[in-house]
């Protein structure tokens, strides 16, 4: 399946706490831009503050990448970060756990040793979840 | 005017939330509870709910859930601006039914004004 990255692209360092809240706050803006509606739009920024977390607990830097995708089974989100320091770990362990922290907030959860070790976290933008208006008396 | 419910049991909190929305014209009624805020919403009908998380006696996904299940209440948007920031709280804030879910970090007041622009509570140039 061919995937393609498409704009808007953002890139966050996570070193310190104050970090966290930038790529939560990325994830945020990029969903918005994409028209995920406000609440998947905190759901990706709530995927990315639990992500950014456990990365400042590591005690090294590392860069994220929020960017729109592209690919025969539509438009995305995804949330990506190589994670090299994990070669000499499980990396199916570390999928694991992060599908029993995240899988509530994303689709896909991938994290594959030929990809360099690079986390993917992916939000499909379907119909229903683009931006709601909710008008008074509507109750559907 | 446009008329927001604000059911906020931190007195500190609200005054702050209510002070950014008063200052584009929105009237704000706080309620400190959610039988309060829930009574309130049934029977004033506002055009957008600002509801915090933890709040003693019910808390806010109960309230939610409980303005979702009201047919008087089902349509009015929900947004909970929390402290609570853990995905299995957004997941259940998001399974409550709420329009949105905010943690109270530096960056809520721009978040909630842009999500009351998405709802259109507010106009795009406020």
């Amino acid at each position: 399946m061919s995937v393609h990255v498409i704009p808007p692209v953002v890139e966050v360092t996570v070193a310190s706490s104050v970090d966290v809240m930038c790529a939560s706050d990325a994830a945020r803006r990029v969903t918005d831009l994409q028209g995920f509606s406000p609440i998947y739009q905190a759901m990706a920024a709530g995927a990315a503050q639990s992500l950014a977390e456990w990365l400042c607990r590591t005690q090294k830097e590392h860069k994220i990448e929020f960017y729109g995708l592209q690919s025969e089974q539509g438009t995305g989100f995804q949330i990506a970060c190589k994670l090299n320091w994990v070669k000499g770990i499980n990396a199916h362990n570390i999928e694991i756990a992060m599908q029993a922290k995240l899988a509530d907030l994303v689709d896909e959860i991938s994290l594959k040793p030929e990809t360099d070790f690079i986390l993917h976290l992916t939000l499909w933008l379907s119909e229903e979840r683009k931006a709601i208006v909710r008008m008074k008396g509507d109750t559907s | 005017m446009t008329h927001i419910l604000l059911i906020e049991d931190s007195p500190t909190q609200a005054l702050q939330i209510q002070m950014l929305l008063e200052q584009l014209g929105i009237d704000v009624s706080i309620m400190h509870d959610g039988p309060e805020g829930l009574q309130f919403a049934v029977d004033e009908q506002p055009d957008l709910i600002i509801l915090d998380v933890e709040m003693p006696s019910m808390n806010g996904f109960q309230v939610c859930h409980r303005l979702r299940r009201n047919p008087e209440t089902s349509a009015i948007p929900i947004i909970m601006l929390t402290n609570l920031t853990h995905p299995k709280a957004i997941s259940q804030g998001a399974k409550s039914g709420a329009d949105d879910y905010i943690p109270k970090d530096i960056f809520a007041a721009e978040h909630l004004l842009n999500t009351m622009r998405n709802l259109k509570i507010l106009e795009a140039t406020s």
